[in-house]
C-alpha cells in the first residue's frame, strides 16, 4: 500500500514538473529593467473616472501572451491574461472610481519564446474628475482623393466600446458626409454638410432637421467649416473653394489649399447669411471661425491669398478676432490680430477657445491650414488671460497632430494624430491641469486595440465630445436628403 | 443562315471565346480583373503584362476615350521609344478625372510605380481601394500600398498592410512574398525592381500633380 502511494506521489510530482517545464508562469518571470513597450502606449497617461478599460498588448509580435496585474494606490486589483488584456468593464470602473485622484500601478509580464519576462511597473494616473461627457462623435473615412468611398459619422460611448452609426453613405453612393459639429458638445444643436448628388447643409436645431441648399450662389460656395454661437441662434461658417494637388517627391503627399475663402455668420431664425467686408476681404483668405464662450467675439484665421498652386507654401494664416453682437447679429468694425503667425513664418489653424474662456488651442504648421496632412503640425495653447502661448510638448508628436475640441467642462480635449503610422489619424484624449500643463494623451480605448487599429483602413476626422447620444433619425435624414427639398439661404450685408 | 443570324452567332462565339480566354487566364493566375469598362480591363491586362506593342496597336485600331488608357498608350509609346519622357510627363501631369474606376485607378497606380512616382502610385491605390465601396480590401491595391510603404521605408505601415493582407486568402500569395522584406527591410537589395524604383524615387524632382 505504502509503495503504491509512493508511486502515485512520484507520478504526481513528475506530472507537475512536466507541466512546469512546458509552460513557465509569470511567477517565474525573469526581471527586465525596462518599461514594457506596449500598444497603445498607456505608460504614465492620465485618465478620467469613467473611461472605458485601457486594454493593451505588447508592441512586439514575438510576445505571445501578456499577464497584467493592475493595483490601485487606494485599493483594489485587476488581473488579465491573454494575447491582449481584456479587463472586465464593470470591475475596471469600480477600480478606477476607487482610485480617483490616485494611480493604478500596472505590472506586466510577457511571454516570449516560451519564457516569461517581468518589466518595470508603470502607472496610470486617475484624475479627480469624472468623464466630462457621455461620448464622442467623429467621421471615419478611408484615404481617397477622387472618389467617395465608404464613410460615416459615428458616436462612441466613452465608458464602453460601443459605437453607433449616426449617418453613413453605405446605401447612398456618391454622398460625402463632412464635419458633424455640435454646439459645445450639446447634440440638441448640430450641423453637418453633405456633398454629392443629394448635397445639403443639415442643421439640427429646435428639435428638427433643416436642409439648407448646399451652395448659395451669392456666396459663391458651400457652408464648410462651422462653429456654433453659444446662444444657439447663430452659427459661423467658412466658405472655401478648395483644391488639392499631389507631390511626386515630398513627404507631404497632398496639399489642400483654398483659392478663395471667407467667413460669415448664419442666422438660423431668418435663414440669412450675414457677411461683412471685414471677414470677407477679397485679397485675404479667412477661415476656421470660432466664437468665444461669451459669444461676444468671433475668432478666425486669415492669410494673404497667393498664386496657386506654385506659392501654396507661402500661404500663412494669422489668428484674428472681431467683435460680435448677438442681439443684432452685427459684426464689429475692427479686426484684432492676436498672433501674427505669418510674420513668424508659421501658420495657425483651428482656433478653439476652451468653454471656460481661459485658453485657446490651435494648430501650428509651416504653412496652410489643412494641417492633418502636415507632419510638422502641432497643438499650441494660448492663455487668453496672460497672452502667453506655448506648444503642448507632452501632447505633440513628430507626426501630424491636429484637429482638436474641448470637453463640455473644458478640462479635457481630444485631437487627431497620425503618430501611429504616419498615414491614418486616430483620436487621442488629454487634459489640462490647473497649472495649464497638459497630461500625456491616451489613444481612444478599444477592446482589442492592437488588432482594431492595425486592421483598420480608416482615419478618424473632426472628433468632438457629445454630452449624450445624438439620437438622430438616420432613415428620416436620408429620406429628406433624397427628397431634394432644400431651404434657400439669403445673403445680407450691412 | 441569314446575315443577322450569322452576326449573332459570331458575337456569341466571340463572347464564349472571351469568356474561355478569361477563364484560362484565371487558371494561369494572370493579373486580376476588377471593375471598370471592358476597354479599361483589356488595356489593364496588357499593361500588367507589359505588352507595349499590343497597347499601341489596340489604340491605333480604336483610339481610346479613357484617360487612364491614354496614359497607358503614352507609357507604351515611351517604352517603345516613340515619345519622349517629357511628352509622357506632360500627359501624366493632369491627373484630375483619371481615376474614375477601380480599374483605371489600378492602371494609373501601375503606370506611376513603373516611373518611380511612388506617391502618385499610392494615391491611385487608395482611390482604387475606396472605389470598391467594400469593407474587404482590394488585393491588388493593398499589395501596392504595401509595396510603396516598403519602397519609401515606412515599415510600420508596410507591416500594417501585410497583416491586413494575411487575413484574406486572395492576398496570401503576395503577403508570403513580401513578408521577408517587411521583417527585414534591408533585404530590398535582393529585390531589383523595388530597389530600382526606390532609387528613381529618391532622385525624383518634386512636381505637382493636380
Amino acid at each position: 500500500m505504502k509503495s503504491s502511494k509512493t508511486i502515485f506521489s512520484f507520478n504526481l510530482l513528475l506530472i507537475v514538473a512536466f507541466l512546469s517545464a512546458c509552460s513557465s508562469s509569470p511567477q517565474d518571470a525573469a526581471l527586465v529593467d525596462a518599461l514594457p513597450v506596449i500598444y497603445p502606449d498607456y505608460v504614465d497617461v492620465t485618465i478620467p473616472v469613467g473611461i472605458a478599460p485601457l486594454n493593451f498588448a505588447m508592441d512586439d509580435d514575438n510576445a505571445t501572451d501578456i499577464d497584467v496585474v493592475v493595483t490601485g494606490s487606494q485599493g483594489g486589483t485587476l488581473h488579465s491574461k491573454g494575447e491582449c488584456t481584456d479587463f472586465d468593464i464593470d470591475q475596471w470602473h469600480t477600480l478606477v472610481e476607487q482610485n480617483r485622484g490616485g494611480q493604478l500601478d500596472v505590472t506586466v509580464c510577457a511571454q516570449q519564446d516560451g519564457q516569461w519576462k517581468r518589466y518595470r511597473d508603470f502607472c496610470i494616473h486617475v484624475a479627480e474628475t469624472d468623464l466630462p461627457d457621455w461620448g464622442i462623435t467623429y467621421r471615419r473615412i478611408a484615404p481617397g482623393y477622387e472618389m467617395f468611398g465608404l464613410m460615416g459619422i459615428y458616436e462612441r460611448e466613452l465608458s464602453t466600446f460601443e459605437e453607433t452609426t449616426l449617418l453613413d453613405n453605405h446605401s447612398n453612393e456618391g454622398m460625402c458626409i463632412n464635419c458633424h459639429t455640435p454646439n459645445r458638445a450639446n447634440p440638441n444643436q448640430h450641423v453637418l454638410h453633405i456633398r454629392g448628388g443629394n448635397g445639403a447643409t443639415l442643421l439640427h436645431t429646435g428639435g428638427k432637421d433643416e436642409l439648407l441648399k448646399a451652395v448659395n450662389d451669392m456666396l459663391g460656395g458651400a457652408m464648410v467649416y462651422p462653429y456654433w454661437h453659444p446662444g444657439g441662434r447663430y452659427c459661423a461658417f467658412s466658405t472655401n473653394k478648395t483644391s488639392q494637388m499631389f507631390h511626386t517627391r515630398k513627404e507631404n503627399v497632398v496639399e489642400v489649399y483654398d483659392t478663395k475663402s471667407d467667413v460669415f455668420v448664419y442666422d438660423t431664425e431668418t435663414h440669412q447669411i450675414i457677411g461683412d467686408t471685414f471677414i470677407m476681404k477679397t485679397l485675404w483668405a479667412e477661415n476656421c471661425p470660432a466664437f468665444s464662450p461669451d459669444g461676444l467675439w468671433l475668432y478666425f484665421v486669415t492669410a494673404r491669398r497667393q498664386i496657386y498652386p506654385t506659392d501654396y507654401d507661402k500661404e500663412r494664416y494669422s489668428l484674428c478676432r472681431v467683435s460680435f453682437d448677438p442681439t443684432t447679429g452685427h459684426i464689429g468694425q475692427q479686426v484684432d490680430t492676436l498672433i501674427n503667425a505669418a510674420a513668424e513664418g508659421k501658420s495657425i489653424s483651428w482656433p478653439r477657445p476652451s468653454y471656460d474662456g481661459r485658453y485657446l488651442m490651435y494648430t501650428l504648421a509651416d504653412y496652410g491650414y489643412f494641417t492633418i496632412w502636415h507632419p510638422e503640425s502641432d497643438l499650441w495653447l494660448l492663455d487668453l488671460q496672460t497672452g502667453e502661448r506655448r506648444p503642448l510638448d507632452t501632447v505633440n508628436s513628430s507626426r501630424a497632430d491636429s484637429f482638436h475640441n474641448w470637453s463640455s467642462d473644458g478640462g479635457w480635449f481630444l485631437f487627431t494624430s497620425r503618430r501611429d503610422d504616419g498615414r491614418y489619424s486616430r483620436i487621442y484624449l488629454s487634459s489640462i491641469g490647473p497649472d495649464g500643463q497638459a497630461t500625456k494623451p491616451f489613444l481612444l480605448p478599444q477592446r482589442d486595440p492592437r488588432n482594431f487599429y492595425t486592421q483598420s483602413l480608416y482615419s478618424y476626422n473632426t472628433p468632438d465630445f457629445t454630452t449624450r447620444p445624438v439620437g438622430n433619425d438616420a432613415q428620416a435624414q436620408i429620406h429628406a436628403l433624397k427628397s431634394g427639398d432644400r431651404i434657400p439661404t439669403e445673403m445680407v450685408k450691412p | 443562315m441569314t446575315t443577322e443570324r450569322l452576326l449573332a452567332f459570331k458575337c456569341a462565339l466571340c463572347g464564349v471565346l472571351v469568356l474561355v480566354g478569361f477563364m484560362f487566364c484565371g487558371c494561369q493566375r494572370t493579373p486580376e480583373l476588377v471593375g471598370g469598362t471592358p476597354e479599361e480591363q483589356a488595356y489593364d491586362l496588357l499593361l500588367q503584362k507589359g505588352k507595349w506593342a499590343d497597347i499601341v496597336e489596340m489604340n491605333r485600331k480604336q483610339p481610346t476615350k479613357s484617360s487612364a488608357c491614354r496614359n497607358a498608350v503614352r507609357l507604351a509609346s515611351w517604352y517603345l521609344g516613340q515619345c519622349s519622357r517629357e511628352e509622357l510627363d506632360l500627359c501624366l501631369a493632369d491627373s484630375h478625372g483619371v481615376l474614375g474606376s477601380e480599374t483605371s485607378a489600378l492602371m494609373m497606380s501601375d503606370i506611376y510605380l513603373r516611373l518611380g512616382m511612388v506617391n502618385m502610385a499610392r494615391r491611385a491605390a487608395f482611390d482604387a481601394m475606396v472605389a470598391m465601396r467594400s469593407e474587404k480590401p482590394n488585393s491588388r491595391a493593398l499589395k501596392r500600398l504595401t509595396e510603396v510603404a516598403i519602397i519609401t521605408g515606412e515599415n510600420e505601415l508596410a507591416r500594417k498592410y501585410l497583416l491586413i493582407g494575411e487575413q484574406h486568402s486572395d492576398c496570401l500569395p503576395w503577403t508570403k512574398k513580401l513578408r521577408p522584406l517587411v521583417e527585414h527591410p534591408e533585404l530590398i537589395v535582393n529585390y531589383p525592381s523595388y530597389k530600382k524604383i526606390r532609387e528613381i524615387h529618391e532622385k525624383l524632382k518634386d512636381d505637382f500633380f493636380l
